[in-house]
């Protein structure tokens, strides 16, 4: 595998032909199965990628490296996972990340809302959580760090 | 180099923890206080908490490893001669508080007698009843949350705020640990429970670790510094120290710090106080070196630097078929101190002390999965991702093992002879082992929390790191009695140079095995309680 050069115009994170290899690998890395979508499904080759990297920016050229790479994508995939697996393991960090934002991820993911809500604690919550004793043997066992000399 | 500005009574270098407790306390006892931060002030909404991007601030614009964040006001670590953990802080109006996970415990009394009680390492010149009242303040300047009556500690007054709820997370380890029999208690977090002074109720975002975007966390750009300001403290920005100065009769008179612009400039004061934490603060020192301290700034005892202490941390998950919670603080929703004491029949001294928290985020549950003791040997990849991060989302546990590692000399902070900073000033250069006790250490709570994470019915698990970063920096301008065995005395002040005070974590003499931000909060009112009642007595420039 040897790079394939490529340069963004100014301003633009990747290039189409980056952006089009990045949709290619991570359909490989993450396969949409239990109605979970591909990534190049959600289009996380554009608006999703550029919000990863933009948070991220140390992978940019993590994701410019691999997307740069020649052969099909399951080779690439393959081969940076047993010769390069620094590079693999950022790859599929920021691969995943820009995944999860999806709005559509999120909720397979059980996640009720797509941002983080307030999720205040509630009058009475703490007490509720501590209820039917679960403290007592706790309590009963009592102190039980050595005794100090005094100085 | 600019000289213009007045004389302040005192200095402050940093505006982290220890720096926001002595300038709000200098300054709501009458006096001119001057802080000189390298970096800003943050806004809640630069925060990215509540954007779709928050779970990889993490990673990048807010890491909180200064090698990953690379802004300009951060200067970079050098690890190449490190086995320890990445290096976490923060360059900033609150410091690494900013981005701390606020977990609040206190050391037990006999964390301050570890000579004595153990053999080995020092006993701090100051003891636990030296600090309980200093915990007692900062506990309600910080808004800590938590349940008094903890059987781990001796009685003392109960943390100020109710606690958080431990949850259902909470309750599931509850329930393991109460079959084994071991210690636990709900989770003390500096993040209140309900509204308390300039700070709001936390609102269980989950993301402590990015800045918290309620306003919510016990950072001192929230709970010290605009009081100290309100009391006429000065806060300057940008302003990176190059230099602790001395005047002809060997008193520190001020310092040089290199502006925004890059224009050198010189802030005089009577009496100066390093708050930069166990790395900027020796960094300081050594930086600040001259003919009468070639080998740096009151290091006459050739300790500024030596001895750091990192609490290398460990990291268990459970994996549950119950449905748990995902929710904040990325605090401690629990505390254990099962294993905090010495038992020489594990195979070595001191011990550690286990926090439980939510795991919130697929972003964790990705790394985790990724690198993951074990994890390498399950299909992952493919068409098993998203059932392999499903499974864990809102299903997991997560123990953090905080150990104890020991003062050494070969463990120590020194400047770096080629990496800079973006002034031209050296960075920071670590040289760090992990030695045979606290490997012990690791491995068995390691073990012991597997046990705990198995007997609340957790269905897999695995280590996910026993080199974890915890951003503890301690020990490297260590307090004493003895100026040939320490940096400062009792009251954080320098042996050598009478008008010049260390405050931060640099003057722990041993690392207890407990989230620090307590202790160094307690230890730097010590100082400052004690600064004020000796001001009659303090020596100043002329």
């Amino acid at each position: 595998m040897t790079p394939n050069p490529s340069s963004a115009s100014a301003g633009d994170l990747l290039t189409p032909i980056q952006r089009e290899r990045f949709a290619q690998i991570a359909d490989v890395l993450i396969v949409g199965v239990d109605g979970f979508p591909n990534p190049s499904e959600i289009g996380i080759q554009n608006t999703w990628i550029d919000l990863a990297l933009t948070t991220w920016p140390a992978m940019q050229d993590v994701v410019r490296a691999v997307t740069d790479m020649q052969g099909d994508a399951e080779t690439v995939v393959s081969e940076l996972r047993t010769s390069q697996p620094q590079l693999f393991a950022g790859f599929g960090l920021i691969t995943g990340g820009a995944y999860f934002m999806h709005p559509k991820v999120r909720a397979l993911l059980s996640y009720p809302t797509a941002t983080l809500v307030e999720n205040p604690p509630l009058e009475g919550e703490w007490e509720y959580y501590l209820e039917d004793g679960i403290l007592d043997p706790v309590i009963q066992r009592g102190a039980f760090m050595r005794p100090v000399p005094e100085a | 180099m600019s000289s213009q500005a007045d004389n302040a009574d005192v200095l402050i270098i940093g505006a982290g923890v220890s720096g926001g407790v002595v300038g709000r306390h200098l300054a709501e006892h009458g006096f001119s206080v001057v802080c000189l931060e390298q970096g800003d002030w943050v806004s809640q909404t630069d925060f990215l908490g509540t954007r779709p991007e928050y779970d990889l601030a993490a990673f990048g614009t807010w890491s909180a490893d200064p090698n990953d964040r690379k802004r300009d006001a951060d200067y970079p670590v050098d690890l190449s001669d490190s086995e320890g953990p990445p290096i976490h802080m923060f360059s900033g109006v609150g410091g690494s508080s900013v981005l701390y996970t606020a977990v609040w415990p206190r050391p037990v009394p006999s964390d301050f007698r570890v000579r004595t009680m153990d053999g080995v390492a020092d006993d701090w010149p100051i003891g636990y009843n030296d600090l309980l009242p200093h915990y007692e303040a900062t506990d309600r300047e910080f808004g800590a949350s938590g349940l008094g009556g903890n059987p781990a500690y001796p009685p003392s007054a109960p943390p100020p705020v109710p606690p958080l709820p431990i949850g259902a997370t909470g309750r599931k380890a509850a329930e393991g640990m109460n079959k084994l029999g071991w210690h636990w208690w709900p989770g003390i977090n500096a993040m209140p429970s309900v509204d308390h002074g300039d700070q709001s109720q936390c609102k269980r975002f989950g993301v402590c670790n990015i800045g918290c975007p309620a306003g919510a966390k016990g950072s001192t750009d929230i709970t010290h510094w605009p009081a100290a300001i309100r009391h006429g403290a000065k806060m300057i920005t940008g302003a990176r120290v190059k230099e602790v100065t001395l005047n002809e009769k060997g008193l520190a008179n001020g310092a040089v710090y290199i502006d925004r612009q890059g224009v050198e400039k010189f802030q005089p004061a009577s009496v100066v106080v390093l708050a930069a934490n166990g790395l900027g603060t020796p960094r300081i020192m050594l930086m600040s070196s001259s003919a009468k301290y070639p080998n740096g700034l009151a290091n006459s005892s050739g300790l500024v630097g030596k001895r750091l202490m990192l609490h290398p941390c460990a990291t268990v998950s459970g994996i549950f078929d119950d449905e748990l919670d995902e929710i904040g603080p990325s605090g401690s929703k629990l505390g254990s101190m099962q294993f905090y004491d010495t038992d020489t029949s594990r195979g070595f001294v001191r011990g550690a002390y286990w926090t439980l928290y939510d795991p919130v985020g697929p972003m964790i549950s990705l790394a985790r999965q990724m690198f993951g003791e074990g994890n390498e040997k399950l299909p992952f990849w493919g068409e098993h991702f998203n059932e392999r991060i499903k499974e864990q989302v809102r299903h997991s546990i997560i123990w953090g093992i905080i150990a104890e590692d020991l003062p050494e000399e070969g463990n120590f902070v020194s400047l770096d002879p080629h990496l800079t900073d973006s002034d031209g000033l050296p960075a920071a250069k670590i040289n760090y082992r992990r030695s045979e006790n606290t490997s012990r250490l690791i491995d068995f709570n390691v073990e012991r929390a597997t046990e705990a994470l198995v007997a609340a019915g957790a269905r897999r698990t695995f280590v996910v790191s026993r080199n974890a970063p915890p951003g503890h920096l301690l020990g490297t301008a260590r307090m004493g009695d003895d100026p040939g065995t320490s940096v400062v005395d009792r009251f954080g002040r320098s042996h050598d140079i009478p008008n010049l005070y260390v405050v931060d974590g640099s003057v722990f003499v041993t690392a207890p095995p407990v989230n620090p931000t307590s202790t160094i909060a307690a230890i730097s009112k010590w100082i400052a309680v004690n600064m004020v009642r000796q001001a009659g007595d303090q020596v100043v420039p002329a």
